[in-house]
């Protein structure tokens, strides 16, 4: 978990990513996973290695909750849903992003 | 810009902290959630994955046609699915505790294995965390009550003191208190009161004496109490005259009064005066120190308040807010120096002490007594956690192999250490569960074990026994004596040479020089420990029995022993004083069975010490270093009584009667001290500012008191020259005293119905009353001392056992080569005895030190003691010599070959 491979997501911004994912209504892990890569051009490939520790610890902090149901194809799957405290928290996370990449963008880009 | 940035983070943060709370509340509950519901959440985490797994694996298949690489594909690229799940489930675990109970499992299992091992450690720990738990509660119930005053942070308690005065503070002159008050700024509020008796006659007619205090009017506003019942005193109310009010407390209030409100302005008879009931005091109100019946005001005439030179009083205010008790303390003595100028007649070198509410309450040598108890158990407990340690070393080489294989396959050192601690923890626990009951056993015995006489002393006696606040301190002890006794033992074992220790039959030969060192200290420190214990409880055992054994020249048991305080119109002259002295004497001797009846101010043991100050003709008089005596009036009787020798001159006699030149007799202490080398008979002396007396005999000291082995210089004179209202009466039995007191009660009730008799007692049980704290102190020490001797020489017969056991091998080959027996013996118990020795030398220097501090606090202690000094150290190598030599003589009697072969 130190060391980051180039291309792998920091804990937060991953974490910051489910959370958006989430708010498009409930889903399950490999639905994360599969519209993460699509939505960012398979520029971000979310391990499973980090995602399902990323979903359990986010459950465990009540930003989500999770309950068994039926995928689209008819199979059982284990579906997670954004809590207040979840959408309260993405609020929080994005402006802070926001601000952060805003500031970041006036370094490396000055008008 | 700057500011608003700050606000924002701050306001930022207020907010994290809320969303903290309650994120840590959600992960509570699914974590106890899933920890019932275990099962669930396992196959609920592999269902999950699997399903991701199928999902992938049939978008491989589908973007690659049909196949089986979709599968392997898929595992591929999720990664390490049994470390993932890992990784999920200990989200959901308390993982420390769950590790923890892992362990304890782990070393309940391995200790099943051994249970006599088990059984012996737990059995040594018990009667160590016994002890400790036992004095603790004692402690707690007794001396370290809840104090039932409020605000006493601010109460500040003024004494006075003066070079030469053999205690560090007395009572300081009424006078000197009333300048204090007049002067100080730090001190708010000054109170004054003095202890004292009152005989009361109640409704029935009989007299009872009432422990009371007489107090200035303002010592409930300083105290911050007020009567639970009508009011305190008035200012105005310490003015003779006005003074005829007390105050009554609850006990009192409850057992004679029943309890009536209506004694509020009702008139009772104290002393045979009339004063009328104003208030009676709350239920838990104890002040002065111990326990009231009943408070009166303190009466000063302008005199009495203008005096350097009275008996003192005692003295308390508040510190005013904000300044402080250091302060009050150098202001006090700035007024020290100020009355030292104003009256130096009396006032000369003397200082004032200001001591803050706990030094009052619980008292120096009370506080010094509990170090001491607390003390001695805890190197009791020490003691244990050695021999337990060293059990567990002689576990731990038995392990070395089970400790190398479970390094080498990778196991982390932390967790194995982690591990040998539980092991050493539940052992703790084991005899923390033994030791309650042992402290239990024990407290029983000792709450059995107080007289009910003395129950009466002891607020805390009913409150004797184990409660949550012992249980708090057995499971501190419980768990320091396991990190104590397991730490060494569990570092030490994972000095583990792995090669060595995994070949087959890998047992060192010879023993390790790391493990030799061990045994060693181990011997060293048990001995040092157990030689530091048995040196102070032999100095208390034997400072005990020397006082107990001073008043054993005064045939105690044939003698009894009561006070009488006569009072009002009829005594007013001196004369009448003398006469009804004098017919109670004669009517007391004429009981059967009664071989002489005398009066003295003070009896032995009867804890009235009637000291006062005198000079002596002839030479200079140095202001307030005059010398002090104990002055007893005494009737002629009274040395043959007592059994006093003459040394010089002659014994009082009838003819030292009231108009004869005044007269005196002098201890042999008193002429050692004042005149060395002279002869006193026919020197003349003033006491208390009165004529001349003159010194007609030297007689020889008795004992006054069971707390000081040196006797007390003291002056007699005939107490038909000097008669006092208050006496002792001794009466010499031919036979048990106690059968002739239903007769001399009977006699002063004849005399005077209204007298009150006080301490009617033999002098036996006024020995063993003032001698029972001592008495208790000797008892427990005595018995750590002898826990410690016991413990120690198991222990070291333990590690020599141990240590001889792994040298087998080593005295075999020494043996096979010709050595013999009596020369391995001779080595194993040379180098056991070097440490024992290293030992008890390491142990007498603390001990000597804590013998000083004993004998400046402790009545009878002798510090340069031989018996502790010389017979500790014997006893103590005797003892260690058989632990070491029945080990040595046990491990050399196997046969060679068979040492040889033992591995």
């Amino acid at each position: 978990m130190a060391e980051q491979k180039p291309g792998e997501l920091l804990q937060g911004t991953l974490d910051m990513l489910i959370l958006k994912t989430l708010i498009r209504g409930p889903m399950h892990g490999y639905g994360v996973a599969e519209f993460i890569q699509q939505t960012s051009e398979d520029v971000l490939r979310v391990e499973e290695g980090a995602l399902y520790p990323a979903l359990h610890r986010l459950e465990l902090r009540g930003l989500l909750v999770s309950e068994w149901g039926v995928s689209e194809n008819n199979r059982r799957a284990k579906f997670y849903r954004l809590t207040a405290l979840g959408r309260k928290h993405l609020a929080e996370d994005a402006a802070r992003w926001r601000r952060v990449t805003l500031a970041i963008g006036r370094i490396m880009e000055p008008a | 810009m700057e500011t608003g940035n700050t606000g924002h983070r701050a306001h930022y943060g207020a907010r994290i902290a809320e969303g903290e709370f309650g994120e840590f509340a959600a992960s509570l509950y699914l974590k106890l959630r899933a920890l019932v519901k275990r099962r669930e959440l396992d196959r609920d985490l592999e269902d999950e994955l699997q399903i991701h797994l199928s999902m992938r694996e049939e978008q491989y298949m589908a973007n690659s046609g049909p196949g089986n690489r979709g599968q392997s594909a898929a595992l591929q690229r999720f990664g390490n699915v049994a470390g993932i799940k890992e990784r999920c489930r200990d989200l959901w675990t308390f993982k420390w505790f769950e590790t923890l109970l892992h362990d304890v499992r782990y070393a309940a299992r391995q200790i099943r294995r051994s249970p006599g091992f088990a059984a012996s450690a737990a059995v040594t720990l018990a009667l160590g965390i016994g002890a400790t738990t036992a004095v603790y509660s004692l402690l707690a119930a007794i001396l370290w009550r809840p104090v039932p005053l409020p605000d006493v942070g601010s109460l500040v308690f003024v004494y006075q003191s003066a070079p030469g005065q053999a205690m560090p503070y007395t009572f300081a002159p009424a006078g000197d208190i009333d300048d204090i008050r007049r002067e100080t700024t730090v001190i708010d509020n000054i109170a004054m009161w003095a202890l004292g008796r009152h005989s009361l006659v109640d409704a029935g007619g009989e007299a009872l004496v009432a422990e009371s205090a007489r107090v200035s009017p303002n010592l409930f506003d300083m105290l911050h109490v007020q009567p639970a019942l009508g009011r305190g005193f008035l200012p105005g109310e310490d003015q003779p005259g006005r003074d005829r009010v007390v105050v009554l407390g609850h006990d009192l209030w409850r057992q004679h009064f029943g309890a009536d409100p209506g004694v509020i302005g009702r008139t009772i008879r104290l002393d045979a005066s009339n004063f009328t009931v104003v208030g009676v005091m709350p239920p838990d109100f104890r002040f002065p120190r111990s326990w009231r019946e009943l408070w009166v005001p303190l009466v000063l005439t302008p005199e009495n308040r203008a005096s350097h030179n009275s008996t003192g009083v005692e003295a308390a205010g508040r510190v005013r807010a904000g300044r402080t008790l250091a302060q009050a303390a150098a202001e006090l003595d700035a007024i020290a120096a100020r009355l030292e100028g104003r009256y130096p007649e009396t006032n000369q070198k003397r200082r004032f002490v200001a001591l803050p509410f706990y030094r009052y309450w619980y008292g120096d040598v009370a506080s010094a007594f509990a170090a001491l108890m607390l003390g001695a158990s805890v190197f009791v407990l020490l003691i244990a956690c050695v021999n337990v340690a060293n059990l567990q070393f002689a576990r731990a080489a038995g392990r070395s192999r089970e400790v190398a294989v479970r390094v080498a396959l990778g196991s982390g050192r932390t967790r194995l250490i982690r591990q040998l601690l539980t092991e050493s923890l539940v052992l703790a626990a084991a005899g923390a569960v033994l030791g309650l009951i042992v402290a239990k056993w024990t407290l029983g015995l000792f709450k059995a074990g107080i007289p009910a006489e003395m129950r009466h002393y002891m607020p805390g006696w009913a409150d004797i026994g184990l409660n949550g606040q012992a249980f708090r301190f057995t499971l501190a002890a419980a768990l320091a004596s396991g990190i104590v006794a397991g730490l060494a033992p569990a570092l030490r074992s994972l000095r583990v040479d792995l090669t060595e220790s995994l070949k087959e039959g890998g047992q060192a030969s010879t023993m390790g020089r790391g493990r030799s060192r061990w045994r060693a200290v181990l011997v060293a420190g048990e001995i040092a420990m157990a030689t530091v214990l048995l040196v102070g409880s032999v100095l208390m055992v034997r400072g005990f029995r020397a006082l107990a054994a001073g008043g054993a020249q005064l045939r105690p048991a044939a003698m009894l022993t009561m006070r009488l305080a006569i009072s009002g119109e009829k005594y007013r002259e001196s004369y009448q004083v003398a006469n009804f002295y004098r017919e109670l004497l004669q009517r007391a001797a004429a009981i059967p069975g009664v071989q002489s009846a005398v009066a003295a101010t003070g009896l032995p043991y009867s804890r009235r010490y009637p000291n006062g100050r005198f000079s002596i003709e002839g030479r200079e008089k140095r202001p307030g270093e005059e010398p002090g005596a104990a002055i007893q009036a005494v009737t002629p009787d009274y040395f043959k009584t007592m059994f006093v020798p003459l040394l010089s001159g002659r014994f009082l006699s009838d003819g030292d009667g009231a108009r004869a030149t005044a007269a005196a007799l002098i201890s042999a202490s008193a002429a050692q001290r004042w005149w060395k080398g002279v002869d006193p008979v026919g020197k003349a002396i003033r006491i208390g500012g009165r004529g001349p007396v003159s010194i007609v005999g030297v007689v020889g000291d008795i004992p006054y008191t069971a707390l000081s082995r040196d006797p007390s210089p003291t002056i007699y004179v005939p107490f038909a020259q000097t008669p006092d209202r208050e006496m002792d009466i001794g009466l010499r039995t031919s036979g048990d005293p106690m059968l002739v007191a239903p007769e001399i009660r009977a006699v002063v009730r004849a005399m005077d119905p209204e007298l009150p008799i006080t301490n009617l007692n033999t002098m036996e049980t006024l020995i063993r009353q003032e001698s029972f704290g001592l008495a208790l102190m000797a008892g427990l020490m005595g018995a750590s001392g002898l826990l410690a001797l016991a413990l120690s020489a198991v222990g070291v017969y333990g590690v020599m056992a141990y240590s001889i056991s792994g040298r087998t091998h080593e005295t075999g080959i020494r043996m096979a080569l010709g050595a013999r027996r009596g020369q391995v013996i001779a080595m194993l118990f040379r180098s056991g005895v070097w440490s024992a020795l290293v030992g008890l030398l390491l142990g007498l220097i603390p001990a000597w030190g804590i013998a000083r501090v004993m004998q400046s606090f402790i009545f009878g202690v002798k510090a340069g003691d031989a018996a502790a000094f010389v017979g500790v150290p014997l006893l103590l190598m005797a003892a260690s010599a058989v632990a070491i030599y029945v080990p040595a003589v046990r491990g050399t009697r196997t046969d060679p070959i068979r040492a040889l072969r033992h591995e």
